[in-house]
C-alpha cells in the first residue's frame, strides 16, 4: 500500500471551515440568492437614496399632480425607432368630460433618457456634496416613472426615501431585538433556576399581548408635538420592546441544549467566567441561527411599520415611510382614479419576499436537518 | 325655389325656437331660485278634508292610533302647491342615506349630536326655519313651528304665535311650554352645553326675556329696538325644542334628584324611540350600522289636496366610519343621495354619472364653501411656552399675516385641489358666490415670497444663521436663535383640508418658515380649537357665504368667537383695533333692519377683514349635490347649501317616489305608538 | 394529563392579571382623558366660564372613579369586571362597554375562525397535491402564490381587492350587510347577502394562513415521503391512494396541529387591520376610535380581551401538543 495514494487524496480534500460549508449549500439555493441579491440592491438603494432618486422627495408641483405611469417611448412621431428611449414633455389639461387632468404630450422636442444625470442638489450623510443622479431627463420634460402623488412629488422617489425609513427600521429594529434577545436568552438558558424561570415568566406575559394592537396602543401615546426624528425612534424602541421575546426564547433552547456540552465543561475548568463562556462559546455558536432569525425578523418589522404608520400611529409626515405612502390609498375613490399611488405596497411585497427567500435559504444553508 | 327653401328655412327655425323655448320653460317651471312669495310655500289654514298614509290608516282601524282629525293640529300647516315641481305625491317608498358621526343620545337640547348628514335637519324642529328662504323672491325666515310674529312696542317686543293643536310624536300637545322650557332652562341655563347661549340673545346689553301669554302665544321683549337679528336665533340649530314633557324629568329645576352631569345623557343612543316634532321618528339604531326612521302619525303638515305629509314613510341611514362612503354608496346605488364637497372625488363621481346606466344626477353651486388658514390670534389663551407666546406677537402684528400671505400661492392649492373651473383662489371673509362679497371691497395680497421674505427680514430681523433654509428667531425675543417653526392643525377627516395644508409646507418653507404639520382626528382637533391650543389651523368653512346668520365666524361676536381669538378665563381678550372696529359693525348688524343696512355693513367688514388678513383664506369651492334619479319634487335649481344644507332646503317631507319606482318598506308595521314609547328605558328612569 | 392542564390554569390566572394591569397602563399613557374633552365643550358650547367647567368636569370625573388614585381605579375596573361583568362605562357610545365590545368581538371571531378553518382545509389540500405532484406546473404555481401570500401585507391585500371588486367588477364593498337587511331577521336571502360581504375579510385575512399552512403540509409530506415506512406499504403492494392518504398524510399532519393554535392570534391581528380598511363593525375600527378619542375603558377591555383570547389559544395548542408530544407534559 503506497503512501503516495494516501497523499494525493489529502491534497485533493480540503477540509471548509463552517462558514465555508455553509455558503456553498446557499449557492445552490436559487430563490435564496435571488433574496440576497434583492435585498443587497434595496439596502444600496436606500443608502445612496439621493442619488437613486430623480426627484427630491419632497418637490411639489402643482402643475404635475396625479400624473400616471411615466410614457417612455422607443417610435416617435414620424415612426423613426430611436435606441436610447425618451419622453415627451408634458402639459396639464382639463377634460371636459370627464374632469380628471389630462397630460398632453408635446411631441416636437424630444428628451432622451440620460444616466448619470446631473439635477437637484443634495448632501449624502451629511458631508457629501454632489448633483449626480443615476438617471432623469432634461427640463422642461419629466421622468416619473412611478407617476405622481397628490401635491404632484415623484412616486418613484417618495418610495425610496420611505424605504430608507423602513428597510433601516427593519434592519436596525431586527439587530437590536437579536441583541438583546441573545443576551436575555443566553443568560436565562444558561443560569438555569430562578433567573430562568423569572425571565421566561417575563417572556410569557409579554407574548401574551396580541402584538398589533399593543403596538397600537403604546403608538397612541406618543405626542404628536414630538419631532418627526424622535417619533421615528421611539415606533422602533416599541416595536423592538414587543418582539425582542421569540427571539430570547428561541436562543435559550439552543443554549440548553450547548450547555451540557463539553467544550462549556472545558472553558470552565480553564477557568472563564460566565458571561464570557456565554457570549465566547455558546452565543457564537449560535452564530447562524441568529443571523437566520434575525434575517426573517426584518421583514416582520417592517410589516409592523407599515401598518402602524398605515393607520396614522407610527411614522409622521413629513417623514416618509411605505407605510405612510399607502395610508393615502384607503379612500377606494383615489385608488380607482389613480391607481398607482398603490404602488408601495406592490414594493413593500417584493421587499419581504426577498428577506424572506434570503432567511429560508439561509436557514436551509445553516442546518439543513432542520435541527 | 329660392325664396320657397329661405321661408322654409325660416319656419323651421321658428318652430326650433319654440320648440327649446318650450325646453327651457320646462325647465324653467322646475326651478324655484328667487320665485315665490311666503304665502306660495307655507300657509296655515283649515281644510275641508284630509288623508293619511295607507299604513295609518290601517293603524287607525285596528285601534292602535286615533283618527287622523285628533291628531293633526287645528289649523295644520299646508305646503302650497308651488313649491312641487312635480305635483303632489303619493305615499310609500324609502330614502336611503349615509351618516359618518358617532350618535351621543338623543338630547339636542343638551348639545347631544345625533350623526349630522341631515339626521339633525330630520329631527329638530324650530320656531322658524332658513332653509328654504332661497324659494322667496324677498329672503325671510319661514315659519316653522311659529305660524306668524310680529314686533310692538317700538320695536322692542316680539309677539310671536304657534301652531295650535299640534302634538309631538308621541301623542302629547305641542304647547308654549315647551318653548318656554327650551329658553329658560337650556338655552339661557349655563351650566347646559345647549347650542346657544344667553350672549346670543343679549341685545342692548340686556338678555332677552320670554313671556307666556297663552298656550300658543309667547312675547319676547328685548332690551334694544327692532333687533332683527334674533330671528337668526329661532333657526333650527339656535333653537331646537326639546319636549319639556320628556326631559323635565332629567332636570334639576323640576326634579330633585336629578343632577346637571347627567342630563346630557339623559337619552342614550341605542333607548329609540325617542319623541321629536320632526316627520319621521327614530326607532332603530344599532351603533356602527344602520338607523331607521319611521313616519311620524302626528306630522302637523300636510299638502294642499290634505294629505298629511311625508310622503315617503321609511329612512334608513347606513352608518360608515367616514364621509366618503356616503359618496361610494350613491355610486353603487346603495345610497340616495350625497353632498359632493370634497374635490377630489369630483371627477369620479362625474365619471359615474356619465355612464349609461347611471342611476343619478349631479349639479353644483355658486361659489359657497371655503378653506382657509386661521391664525390663533389670542394673546394668552392657550399660551404655555415662550416659542407661543412669541408667536401669538407675530401673528397679531399686520406685517407678519401680510408675509405669510403673500407667501402662499392661492391659485396653486385651487388647482391642486381641482383643476377646473369648480374651485378658485379665496382671499378671506366672503366667497364669490354670496351676496354680500364685492370684489371692491376686497384687499387681494397677491403671491410674492421675495416681499415675504423682505418682510420677515427686514421688518421682524429673522436671519437664518445656522444656514438650514429656516429663519431663526431674533435677538431681543424670548427664544432668539431658536428655529422659527410653527404647528399647522387640521382635521384628518377632511382630505381636502389634509391636502391643502400638505402643499402649505413647502411653500412656507421657500420663505423660512418651518410647518409642523399635525393631522389630528375630529374630537382632538375640535379639543385643540376649543382650549386655544394651537399656532395655525386649516379648516373647511361652508357658511362663509351668509356672514348674518353666522356672524361668529367672521368677528368677535362673543367672549368665545371667532375661534381663533378667544377669551381666557384668566386674562381678558385684547382685541386689535381693526378687530374692535368689526365688533362695533357686528352689534350695529344685529339691529340693522333692512337688506340693504346689512349689505352696507358687510361690505365694511369684508374691507377690515381682507385688508387686515383676519384669516388668510386658500380657495373656495362650489359645493355639488347628486341624488337619485327616481325622487320627484326636487327643483332643477336645488342649492348644495345656500342657508341650510338640503334636507331642509327641499324639504324631504314633500319628496315622493312614483309607486312603480318604489323600494319596499322594512318597518311598516313598527311605526311608533303609545305603547312603543312606554317600552323605552328612558319613559321609565 | 389532567394534571399538566392543571398546572397550566394556575399558571395563567397571575398572568391575566399582570395582562390587565399592562393594559390598563397602556390605555392611561396619553395625557389628559375624556373629560377634557368635555370640559371644552362646555365653555365653548355653554357658555359656561372656565372655572364652572372646570368644576363640572371634576365632578363628572369623580362620578366615573376617574379622579382616583391610578392603582384605584385600575382595582375597581378589574373589581367589576370579575365579580359583576361590568366592563366600564365608553363615553364614545354613551353606554356600559359591555355592549359595544361583545357583537364585535364576536364578528371577529367569526372572521378569524373562519379564516381559520378554510385556511387550513384549502392549505392542506394544495398542500398534499403539491407534494405529490412535486416540480409539476401545478406545485410551480401553488408555490409562488404561497410565497406571495406570506408576504403580502395585509392591509394592502384588502386595498387591492377592495379596488378590483369596486372598479373592475362594480361591487359593492364594505360593511357585512347590505341596507336592506342590517335588522332584518335571519333568513335564507339574508344569509346569502351576508356571505356576498362575509367572504371578502375572510378571504383577506385567510390568504397568508393558507400559504403557510400549504407549505408546511407539503414540506412535511414530502419528508415524510421519503421515509421508510412508505417503500414498504408500497411494497406490500397497497394502493398509491392508501399509502399516502391513510399514512403519510395522518403522520404529515401531526406537526401542522401543533401550529395551529398559535396562529389564530395572527389571525385575529389580520381581521382588525383588514377590516379597518373594509370599514367593518368589528373590534379594528372600535379599537382604534376608542385609542384616539381615550376612550379608556373600551380600548382597555378591547385589549384585555385580546390578550385573554391569545392565553386560551395557547393554552389550546399547548393541550393539543401535550396530546402528540407526551414529553412536553413534564416541562
Amino acid at each position: 500500500m503506497s503512501d503516495k495514494g494516501v497523499t494525493e487524496v489529502k491534497e485533493k480534500t480540503k477540509f471548509l471551515s463552517h462558514k465555508e460549508l455553509i455558503w456553498r449549500r446557499f449557492k445552490k439555493n436559487r430563490l435564496g440568492m435571488i433574496g440576497g441579491l434583492v435585498v443587497i440592491l434595496l439596502t444600496s438603494i436606500s443608502i445612496f437614496a439621493p442619488f437613486f432618486s430623480p426627484y427630491d422627495y419632497t418637490a411639489t408641483d402643482n402643475e404635475k399632480a396625479y400624473k400616471s405611469f411615466a410614457e417612455i417611448n422607443f417610435v416617435d412621431e414620424e415612426g423613426d425607432f430611436h435606441l436610447r428611449p425618451f419622453v415627451y414633455s408634458m402639459k396639464q389639461e382639463f377634460d371636459d368630460q370627464t374632469w380628471e387632468r389630462v397630460y398632453v404630450p408635446d411631441t416636437s422636442t424630444r428628451y432622451p433618457i440620460r444616466l448619470f444625470h446631473r439635477s437637484w442638489e443634495y448632501e449624502l450623510f451629511g458631508f457629501i456634496e454632489s448633483d449626480l443622479h443615476l438617471f432623469g431627463v432634461d427640463s422642461p420634460a419629466e421622468l416619473h416613472l412611478f407617476g405622481t402623488d397628490e401635491l404632484g412629488r415623484d412616486l418613484l422617489s417618495r418610495i425610496i426615501y420611505g424605504g430608507r425609513v423602513s428597510i433601516a427600521i427593519g434592519i436596525i429594529g431586527s439587530m437590536i431585538t437579536a441583541i438583546i434577545g441573545s443576551l436575555v436568552g443566553g443568560v436565562s438558558g444558561y443560569f438555569s433556576g430562578i433567573i430562568d424561570v423569572l425571565l421566561q415568566r417575563i417572556i410569557e406575559m409579554i407574548r401574551m399581548f396580541p402584538t398589533l394592537p399593543l403596538m397600537m396602543g403604546l403608538s397612541a401615546a406618543i405626542p404628536v408635538t414630538w419631532s418627526p426624528v424622535i417619533i421615528l425612534i421611539a415606533v422602533m424602541f416599541i416595536m423592538i420592546m414587543v418582539r425582542w421575546t421569540s427571539m430570547a426564547r428561541q436562543i435559550r433552547g439552543k443554549v440548553l441544549s450547548y450547555r451540557k456540552q463539553e467544550f462549556v465543561e472545558a472553558a470552565k475548568a480553564a477557568g472563564g467566567g460566565d458571561f464570557y463562556i456565554i457570549t465566547k462559546h455558546i452565543l457564537t455558536n449560535c452564530t447562524s441561527h441568529i443571523i437566520v432569525v434575525t434575517t426573517l425578523a426584518i421583514p416582520q418589522l417592517i410589516l409592523a411599520e407599515s401598518s402602524l404608520s398605515f393607520l396614522g400611529l407610527g411614522i409622521q409626515p413629513p417623514m416618509v415611510s411605505w407605510g405612510v405612502l399607502l395610508s393615502k390609498a384607503t379612500n377606494i375613490q383615489t385608488v380607482g382614479q389613480y391607481p398607482w399611488i398603490m404602488t408601495p405596497g406592490i414594493v413593500i411585497l417584493i421587499t419581504i419576499l426577498a428577506f424572506n427567500f434570503l432567511g429560508d435559504g439561509l436557514r436551509d444553508a445553516a442546518d439543513p436537518y432542520g435541527q | 325655389m329660392k325664396s320657397f327653401s329661405k321661408k322654409v328655412t325660416l319656419v323651421m327655425v321658428f318652430v326650433l325656437i319654440i320648440s327649446m323655448s318650450f325646453v327651457a320653460l320646462a325647465q324653467e317651471e322646475r326651478a324655484l331660485l328667487g320665485k315665490l312669495e311666503m304665502g306660495e310655500v307655507v300657509q296655515f289654514k283649515n281644510l275641508d278634508s284630509y288623508n293619511e298614509a295607507p299604513e295609518l290608516k290601517e293603524m287607525v282601524e285596528n285601534g292602535e292610533l286615533p283618527p287622523l282629525e285628533e291628531r293633526l293640529p287645528t289649523t295644520p300647516m299646508v305646503r302650497q302647491n308651488e313649491t312641487m315641481v312635480d305635483g303632489a305625491g303619493v305615499y310609500g317608498g324609502v330614502w336611503r342615506d349615509t351618516f359618518a358621526v358617532p350618535i351621543d343620545g338623543w338630547n339636542w337640547g343638551a348639545g347631544n349630536v345625533q350623526g349630522y348628514f341631515g339626521i339633525h335637519q330630520i329631527l329638530w324642529e324650530s320656531p322658524l326655519l332658513r332653509g328654504e328662504m332661497w324659494k322667496l323672491n324677498e329672503p325671510d325666515p319661514v315659519p316653522n313651528l311659529a305660524t306668524d310674529w310680529e314686533w310692538t312696542n317700538d320695536g322692542k317686543t316680539l309677539v310671536m304665535n304657534f301652531i295650535e293643536g299640534a302634538k309631538w310624536s308621541d301623542g302629547e300637545p305641542f304647547t308654549t311650554e315647551d318653548i318656554a322650557f327650551t329658553y329658560n332652562d337650556l338655552i339661557l341655563n349655563e351650566q347646559i352645553t345647549s347650542t346657544a347661549t344667553a350672549d346670543d340673545w343679549t341685545y342692548g346689553g340686556q338678555v332677552t326675556e320670554l313671556e307666556v301669554i297663552d298656550e300658543n302665544t309667547v312675547e319676547w321683549h328685548f332690551g334694544a329696538e327692532y333687533p332683527m337679528s334674533a330671528l337668526i336665533n329661532f333657526d333650527r340649530n339656535n333653537f331646537p325644542v326639546s319636549p319639556k314633557h320628556v326631559y323635565a324629568r332629567f332636570h334639576p329645576e323640576y326634579t330633585d334628584s336629578a343632577n346637571y352631569e347627567n342630563y346630557p345623557t339623559a337619552i342614550p343612543a341605542h333607548d329609540v324611540p325617542i319623541v321629536t316634532m320632526g316627520a319621521w321618528v327614530p326607532i332603530r339604531y344599532s351603533a356602527g350600522e344602520q338607523l331607521v326612521m319611521m313616519r311620524n302619525p302626528y306630522y302637523w303638515q300636510v299638502d294642499e289636496a290634505g294629505n298629511q305629509l311625508p310622503y315617503m314613510s321609511e329612512i334608513r341611514f347606513m352608518e360608515a366610519e367616514s364621509g366618503e362612503t356616503r359618496t361610494n354608496n350613491l355610486v353603487s346605488g346603495q345610497g340616495d343621495r350625497t353632498n359632493l364637497e370634497n374635490p377630489s372625488t369630483f371627477a369620479m363621481v362625474r365619471q359615474e354619472s356619465l355612464k349609461e346606466d347611471s342611476n343619478f344626477t349631479m349639479s353644483f353651486g355658486p361659489f359657497t364653501s371655503v378653506y382657509r388658514l386661521e391664525m390663533n390670534l389670542s394673546k394668552e389663551f392657550g399660551v404655555s411656552d415662550d416659542r407661543e407666546a412669541e408667536l401669538r406677537k407675530l401673528f397679531r402684528d399686520k406685517r407678519f399675516r401680510e408675509a405669510l400671505t403673500s407667501a402662499i400661492d392661492k391659485e396653486a392649492i385651487s388647482s391642486g385641489a381641482f383643476p377646473g373651473p369648480l374651485t378658485a383662489a379665496y382671499h378671506g371673509a366672503y366667497p364669490d358666490g354670496s351676496v354680500y362679497h364685492s370684489a371692491d371691497n376686497t384687499t387681494v395680497y397677491s403671491y410674492d415670497p421675495e416681499k415675504a421674505k423682505r418682510i420677515l427680514e427686514e421688518e421682524f430681523g429673522f436671519e437664518d444663521t445656522n444656514d438650514d433654509g429656516i429663519y431663526n428667531w431674533p435677538e431681543g425675543t424670548a427664544i432668539a436663535g431658536d428655529e422659527l417653526i410653527i404647528q399647522l392643525k387640521t382635521n384628518e377627516d377632511s382630505a381636502a383640508s389634509v391636502q391643502a395644508s400638505e402643499a402649505l409646507v413647502p411653500m412656507l418653507r421657500e420663505v423660512g418658515i418651518n410647518i409642523r404639520l399635525q393631522v389630528l382626528s375630529g374630537p382632538n382637533n375640535t379639543a385643540r380649537t376649543n382650549s386655544g391650543d394651537f399656532d395655525l389651523s386649516v379648516a373647511r368653512v361652508d357658511q362663509a357665504g351668509t356672514p348674518y346668520y353666522f356672524m361668529d365666524l367672521i368677528g368677535p361676536i362673543s367672549s368665545t368667537t371667532p375661534g381663533y381669538h378667544q377669551e381666557g378665563s384668566e386674562y381678558p381678550r385684547e382685541l386689535l383695533p381693526f378687530e374692535q372696529e368689526i365688533a362695533d359693525l357686528l352689534q350695529e348688524l344685529r339691529l340693522s333692519r333692512t337688506a340693504e343696512e346689512r349689505i352696507d355693513i358687510l361690505h365694511k367688514i369684508e374691507k377690515l377683514y381682507t385688508e387686515n388678513i383676519y384669516t388668510i383664506g386658500l380657495y373656495q369651492l362650489r359645493q355639488g349635490l347628486a341624488i337619485n334619479n327616481r325622487f320627484k319634487n326636487i327643483s332643477s335649481d336645488l342649492p348644495p347649501y345656500l342657508y341650510d344644507y338640503m334636507v331642509n332646503a327641499m324639504p324631504l317631507q314633500i319628496i315622493w317616489v312614483a309607486e312603480e319606482d318604489q323600494y319596499d318598506e322594512l318597518f311598516l308595521d313598527e311605526i311608533p305608538v303609545e305603547e312603543t314609547y312606554m317600552n323605552t328605558e328612558w319613559s321609565s328612569k | 394529563m389532567f394534571q399538566y392542564i392543571i398546572r397550566r390554569l394556575i399558571y395563567i390566572i397571575p398572568m391575566l392579571i399582570i395582562v390587565s394591569f399592562v393594559s390598563f397602563i397602556v390605555i392611561s399613557l396619553p395625557p389628559g382623558d375624556y373629560l377634557t374633552t368635555v370640559q371644552n365643550r362646555l365653555t365653548n358650547q355653554a357658555g359656561m366660564s372656565q372655572d364652572q367647567a372646570r368644576e363640572m368636569a371634576e365632578r363628572m370625573r369623580s362620578r366615573y372613579g376617574l379622579d382616583q388614585p391610578f392603582l384605584m381605579q385600575y382595582v375597581n375596573w378589574i373589581k367589576n369586571i370579575v365579580l359583576k361583568g361590568d366592563f366600564g362605562f365608553s363615553f364614545q357610545y354613551n353606554r356600559p362597554v359591555s355592549e359595544v365590545i361583545w357583537s364585535r368581538l364576536g364578528y371577529t371571531f367569526l372572521i378569524a375562525l373562519s379564516a381559520h378553518i378554510i385556511s387550513v382545509l384549502i392549505g392542506v389540500v394544495v398542500g398534499i397535491y403539491s407534494a405529490t405532484h412535486q416540480y409539476s406546473f401545478g406545485d410551480n404555481i401553488a408555490t409562488v402564490f404561497a410565497f406571495i401570500g406570506l408576504s403580502i401585507p395585509n392591509f394592502f391585500f384588502a386595498i387591492v381587492i377592495m379596488y378590483f371588486l369596486s372598479f373592475k367588477l362594480d361591487m359593492h364593498v364594505g360593511g357585512l350587510f347590505s341596507s336592506e337587511y342590517v335588522f332584518a331577521p335571519w333568513n335564507w336571502a339574508k344569509f346569502v347577502d351576508f356571505m356576498q360581504h362575509f367572504w371578502v375579510p375572510v378571504f383577506v385575512v385567510g390568504i397568508a394562513g393558507t400559504a403557510q399552512n400549504m407549505r408546511i403540509m407539503r414540506g412535511n409530506l414530502l419528508d415524510e415521503l421519503q421515509k421508510q415506512y412508505v417503500q414498504t406499504a408500497r411494497a406490500k403492494g397497497l394502493t398509491e391512494r392508501v399509502v399516502i392518504y391513510k399514512h403519510a398524510v395522518r403522520n404529515a399532519i401531526q406537526p401542522l396541529v401543533m401550529y395551529l393554535g398559535m396562529s389564530l392570534p395572527f389571525l385575529i391581528q389580520g381581521a382588525i387591520v383588514s377590516s379597518i380598511v373594509l370599514q367593518l363593525p368589528t373590534t379594528g375600527p372600535a379599537f382604534y376610535n376608542a385609542l384616539l378619542s381615550q376612550d379608556m375603558y373600551l380600548a382597555g377591555s378591547f385589549l384585555l380581551m385580546l390578550a385573554v383570547t391569545l392565553v386560551i389559544g395557547n393554552l389550546i395548542a399547548d393541550i393539543l401538543l401535550a396530546q402528540i408530544d407526551p414529553r412536553v407534559r413534564y416541562d
